[in-house]
């Protein structure tokens, strides 16, 4: 009974065993396997990170055919957070596609805004519209893709026709 | 890393049973589960089987060849816990075992055998 | 002489981590008759691996089943598809995959006993239970960058390596850890009136253990020594002095202490293979495409779980089996509700450390 006490007291005035979280900063440990971060300028468009990603969170759109320019799009909300991108990236150790270790803000009242989240996250404000959103430019990504190898094969007609009129002039 | 040592039995569908009850013994065996493959419109089920004593042994009952119409016997008679993966089976492949009900797992009557390559 | 009644006991049961249904018909309080419907979470993930993934994704897929056996699953994968490509991971990635390993299943054990703890009217002991948990959840964390998806496997080794700060944490924090499961273990083992509330309830006997094939930590609470840490080659489980821990009581109490026996010695382990982490590489390359089937068995927290994998050659799988402990002690859960009263069932169920999203996937 008197040991229940001091046991008891004890508790009273000891530190709690948990954080309080909103009010106190609740920081990730080193290595803890966050947001994925993007830099445009060192991509060299290999597309390994959209195959290899699980759900399918990195899309390349296609968006100016005749120069095969593309536009990274990443869905934070989507992504499983699995570093799987980062692995197989050729130029992840130059810094290209790297793992922050900080967690992505929940979809709250405002999209999170940041050149290293990809062209889709910048492009939209109304948080209830990501979803929608993800879903259009699914669809715009693999027509985009159709139509790049369309007109690759177009090209390739064309040219074969050049060679073949070329050897008959001669 | 050494490869299990499985040793595999195979028989027919009529024979299974009859098998099984003859080698089975449960002091000895630990049943494991049974498992159907697709092999392009024909059914290969595997009655498998692990050793309390011998480190990676495993033993299977093989039955290639099977139908997606023909009544599969069921072992719940020799084995009772296997009354669940033979239910599962049903619902999988879509084919008839013997004293099982639908719906174990698939619940919505529109999706039908989704192991099945056909379907 | 009561008239026969029926009592729903889930889908959702505030006793129930997870979505499973039971039909009880009682009389009287004595439970006559069950039912059982165990399929509420099928996600058709085996259906899913075969269609939509490839054989170096499909991890990520299969360890997305069930958070608590997230790494089982993983090792159940890659162990077969290694044999499959015919690669051999190097013993230090060996040595990390088994820490993980047994630092899962040191939290999930802890969990499943606070979680009895609590439905038997002890939520004090809950509390402490979670609290130590913590302590592993974070060293977790610290490894693999994640609390319950690990994501450390890969095919030919693991993905991170243990840095010697690392080692030294983690040498430190569960030394600490041993010492506050000590503590709560006393209290499983000799309060009274946690005894009166689990002992003796639903009581399975060495014979009964055997026909049903029970498997895990249920099993060895009967006196079955089986355990695939033992039976079956897949982490260098000899080499760090594994032992079955096993109780011959067979009822809740014994369920409860095997699994705290079995924290204490994965503590152990863990030690020792940190003690004897070889040094080298973590990860090898493989080339080439699975071709062939294989077996494998490998042991998680609630015990064996089993993997069929078969291959084409191709980069798409053409089965992946997987079968998981609690589907086989689902059939002699179901026979022993009977006889038993009603407001035991709770920890019952519970006792059976019961995964619902692994059992229907």
């Amino acid at each position: 009974m008197v040991k229940m006490f001091i046991e008891s007291f004890k508790n009273l005035f000891s530190k709690p065993e948990t954080v309080k979280y909103p009010f106190e900063p609740f920081p990730e440990p080193e290595g803890f396997r966050g947001t994925i971060l993007y830099n445009e300028e060192l991509c060299i468009f290999c597309d390994k990170c959209e195959n290899v990603c699980p759900p399918g969170a990195i899309l390349f759109e296609i968006v100016d055919i005749e120069t095969n320019k593309r536009e990274y799009n990443y869905n934070p909300y989507l992504c499983i957070y699995c570093g799987a991108c980062v692995d197989v990236c050729p130029k992840a150790d130059e810094g290209c596609l790297t793992q922050a270790n900080t967690r992505t803000k929940p979809l709250g009242e405002e999209v999170v805004k940041d050149k290293k989240l990809g062209y889709l996250m910048n492009r939209i404000t109304n948080p209830k519209e990501v979803e929608k959103a993800w879903s259009e430019l699914e669809i715009r990504a693999k027509e985009s893709r159709e139509k790049y190898a369309e007109y690759k094969k177009q090209q390739r007609m064309k040219k074969r026709a050049q060679a073949q009129t070329k050897k008959e002039n001669s | 890393m050494i490869n299990p040592n499985v040793e595999i039995f195979e028989t027919t569908l009529e024979k299974v049973v009859e098998d099984i009850k003859n080698w089975y013994d449960y002091k000895k065996y630990h049943y494991v589960t049974i498992n159907g493959v697709d092999e392009g419109g024909k059914l290969r089920i595997d009655w498998i089987f692990a050793d309390y004593n011998e480190k990676n042994k495993m033993y299977v009952f093989r039955v290639t060849d099977v139908s997606f119409d023909t009544l599969i016997p069921s072992i719940a008679n020799i084995i009772p816990s296997a009354w669940m993966a033979e239910w599962e089976l049903r619902d999988m492949f879509d084919v008839e075992v013997e004293n099982t009900q639908k719906g174990i797992f698939i619940k919505d009557p529109n999706i039908v055998a989704p192991l099945r390559k056909d379907k | 002489m009561g008239n026969k009644i029926v009592v729903p006991f889930g889908s959702q049961h505030i006793a129930l981590p997870e979505p499973v249904s039971f039909l009880f018909d009682t009389k009287n309080e004595i439970i006559t008759n069950v039912k059982v419907d165990v399929g509420y979470v099928h996600r058709g993930i085996e259906k899913a691996a075969i269609t939509k993934f490839e054989f170096t994704n499909v991890s990520y897929l299969l360890t997305r089943i069930c958070g608590f056996c997230s790494i089982t699953h993983a090792g159940g994968y890659h162990h077969g598809i290694e044999k499959l490509l015919d690669v051999e991971a190097p013993k230090r990635a060996e040595y990390i995959r088994l820490i993980i390993t047994e630092l899962d299943r040191i939290h999930s054990h802890l969990l499943a006993n606070a979680h009895v703890a609590e439905v038997a009217g002890y939520e004090n002991l809950f509390m402490q239970g979670v609290k130590d948990r913590e302590i592993v959840m974070d060293l977790l964390e610290n490894i693999t960058g994640n609390r319950i998806q690990y994501d450390i496997y890969t095919i030919g080794g693991v993905r991170r390596d243990i840095s010697k700060e690392t080692a030294e944490y983690i040498k430190k924090q569960l030394l600490k850890l041993k010492d506050k499961v000590l503590k709560v273990y006393d209290f499983y083992d000799t309060d009274y009136t946690f005894g009166l509330k689990t002992k003796g309830i639903s009581y399975i006997s060495l014979d009964d253990a055997k026909k049903y094939n029970v498997v895990g930590p249920i099993a060895r609470a009967s006196g079955l020594a089986t355990d695939a840490r033992a039976e079956f080659d897949y982490l260098p489980y000899d080499e760090v002095g594994f032992e079955i821990q096993t109780r011959t009581e067979g009822d809740v109490w014994a369920r409860n202490i095997v699994r705290q026996m079995e924290v204490i010695h994965s503590i152990d382990l863990i030690l020792r293979a940190i003690d004897n982490l070889p040094e080298g590489d973590i990860k090898v390359k493989y080339k080439g495409r699975p071709k062939g089937e294989t077996f494998v068995r490998v042991e998680a927290p609630r015990g064996e779980c089993f993997y069929y994998l078969k291959g084409n050659g191709t980069k798409v799988l053409e089965r992946v089996r997987v079968r998981v402990p609690t589907y086989s002690n689902i059939p002699i859960l179901k026979e022993l509700f009977v006889g038993e009263k009603y407001s035991d069932a709770q920890p019952i169920v519970l006792s059976f450390d019961p995964c619902m999203s692994c059992t229907a996937r």
